[in-house]
């Protein structure tokens, strides 16, 4: 408990951090009281088409080109930004913290041909590589999520390769090793947990660009057609886009708002966790 | 007697850029039960790459090493666990030896799990004596590392070495990194644990005061070899290797450990013939061809071959710091 108190004290001296936090709980607070806040299916046709902002009381974001509710597509398209965000950036982690794990640990032949492996997928542009994959497959939410962890795995395993390497010379690992502890016990239990925050940092990051890689799919036509997220709306409204530019502009302000804040929370995990800044 | 330890031409190389790195090149040692054996030299001497070599973090490159008569290097699963328990380790870094994340009882309590001994409830009464034996308070257990002093840190880190019971414990450089003051604390605690348990040590230090108040008999090494091994307290007053008397000289006129004002030679292309020769102030032509052996002299054994002369050019004369 003592830890989570001082890392609260050093997360709140950065005041921007603090404001992403509280955006960030925002945000969250939106997705779980979704059916509270606009009840009903979001694809209903709720009015009529194209109304504008505070043109009508019941539609305070107005309407798009089918009558669909704007708020409504936002409140619940946060639920699908956030959980494809945090979908994909769980399964990279997963990915990335075990390769990265082993090579680090292991070293030598292991680490050779995880690090090319690594480094040739790095190699590939990672929103072309999403693009290819959900081309290939069909673009549903679970293959979105895959596509987006297999393209943004690599700089995890590289990060917790680095830690991995400094952290398995250090005494205490060799004191385990002394002891006979097994070596995926002492991965787990000894070297693991003290490379984390760094890749804590990083995540958050990563959950950033996870919703813009999914609403930069949606508004190419390649997000899930039956889910409504915020790349949905936007593609749905760029057809009007200068006719009716706040279709487009709502949904964008909601990503806007979600990836600075994911961004702030990062930087303020980054000043919290990194050990080198500690002190000061 | 068979002894605790055996070393057998123990040798450990390092393939490195530009060639092989002999960080130890034959060394044979043996230590009995309840024995302190002190190693001493300077720093890249293979000092610690002697430590590492014995406990089993690094595989000998020939040689073998002995406990209680059974070589450990090809011991794998279930003999190999048996092995640590019988031989564990003190690391010269309090600071990085233990694991900054877990609590106190957590990494004292880690031996036993690991080994599969007792019940929770007995995992934590185990702790609770360990601490109280090396002389922290019994509510150390719930905190961290990082709330104790570097002299705290390195008693905890005595404590797990002593939780399986071992017959020896190798100390790399286990004071070196705390206050002179705190130094002599641990050093009486290992001293004590030492009576009360029949613990042997390997002893492993740059600081040859150290090292005379805490070993029985000292092995001094130079560029990876053994040059002179003798009882602790007659080394002090009769050195017989040149190497071991500049060490000794350094002590007394500097004060600190680290004897050379000149450049120590590269393990990595040791001189021929003997490794100190081009150090020696004694050297002779055999010097640069032949390698000395270690024999016998006067009680001790040294690796010089003119050990008797130098000793006797030097009887009147008792070596400094005596």
């Amino acid at each position: 408990m003592g830890g989570l108190i001082g890392f609260w004290r050093l997360y709140r001296r950065r005041r921007m951090a603090v404001a992403g936090a509280s955006a960030l709980l925002g945000v969250f607070l939106v997705a779980l009281l979704a059916a509270v806040i606009s009840p009903g299916d979001p694809w209903d046709m709720a009015g009529r088409p194209l109304l504008w902002p505070g043109q009508e009381v019941g539609f305070p974001f107005g309407t798009d080109v089918l009558g669909r509710d704007i708020l409504a597509g936002v409140v619940h398209g946060s639920r699908v930004s956030l959980a494809i965000g945090f979908a994909a950036t769980m399964a990279a982690l997963l990915l990335g913290v075990t390769i990265g794990a082993i090579a680090g640990y292991f070293g030598g032949y292991v680490d050779d041909v995880l690090m090319r492996f690594t480094e040739i997928v790095q190699t590939i542009p990672s929103f072309l590589l999403i693009l290819v994959l959900v081309a290939i497959f069909s673009p549903s939410a679970v293959n979105i999520v895959i596509a987006i962890s297999v393209s943004t795995w690599p700089p995890v395993a590289r990060l917790v390769r680095a830690e991995f390497l400094s952290l398995r010379e250090r005494e205490f690992v060799q004191a385990c090793i002394v002891l006979g502890m097994s070596r995926p016990r002492i991965i787990l239990t000894q070297v693991l947990p003290n490379s984390l925050a760094p890749v804590v940092v990083i995540s958050s990051v990563m959950v950033a660009s996870a919703i813009l890689n999914e609403a930069s799919l949606a508004f190419l036509g390649l997000g899930d057609p039956n889910i409504m997220s915020w790349g949905t709306m936007i593609s749905i409204g760029r057809n009007s886009l200068r006719t009716a530019w706040y279709m487009v502009a709502i949904p964008g302000i909601a990503i806007i708002i979600t990836v600075m804040a994911l961004n702030l929370v990062g930087e303020g995990l980054n000043d919290a966790l990194n050990p080198r800044l500690r002190g000061r | 007697m068979t002894p605790l330890l055996e070393l057998r031409g123990l040798a450990r190389h390092f393939a490195v850029r530009g060639g092989t790195l002999r960080a130890l090149d034959g060394v044979d040692l043996a230590l009995n039960p309840g024995e302190t054996l002190g190693i001493v030299g300077e720093s890249g001497c293979g000092k610690t790459t002697l430590a590492k070599t014995v406990i089993g973090l690094q595989a000998p490159t020939a040689g073998e090493v002995l406990l209680e008569g059974q070589p450990i290097a090809a011991l794998k699963g279930g003999p190999l666990k048996a092995v640590r328990r019988r031989m564990q380790m003190v690391f010269q870094d309090p600071f990085g030896s233990l694991n900054p994340r877990a609590t106190v009882g957590r990494i004292l309590r880690e031996p036993f799990i690991v080994h599969g001994l007792g019940t929770r409830a007995e995992q934590w009464r185990w702790a609770e004596e360990l601490v109280e034996k090396v002389g922290l308070p019994s509510d150390s257990l719930r905190r961290h590392p990082h709330e104790f002093s570097g002299g705290q840190r390195q008693r905890i880190g005595i404590a797990r070495a002593l939780a399986l019971r071992p017959a020896l414990i190798v100390c790399d450089e286990p004071v070196s990194a705390l206050d002179v003051s705190v130094q002599a604390q641990v050093l009486n605690l290992l001293l004590d644990l030492q009576q009360a348990e029949g613990i042997s040590y390997l002893f492993i230090s740059h600081d040859l005061g150290v090292v005379e108040y805490i070993a029985d008999r000292v092995a001094v090494m130079y560029l990876g070899r053994v040059v002179e091994l003798s009882d602790a307290h007659r080394i002090w007053e009769r050195p017989l290797h040149p190497y071991t008397r500049r060490l000794l000289s350094a002590v007394a006129i500097g004060g600190a450990g680290q004897a050379s004002a000149d450049e120590v030679p590269s393990p990595l292309n040791p001189p021929s013939g003997c490794r100190y020769h081009p150090r020696c102030p004694f050297v002779q032509d055999r010097c640069r061809s032949e390698a000395p052996a270690l024999r016998q002299l006067e009680g001790a054994q040294v690796a010089c071959h003119f050990a008797e002369k130098i000793a006797a050019s030097h009887a009147d004369d008792p070596a400094p710091g005596g």
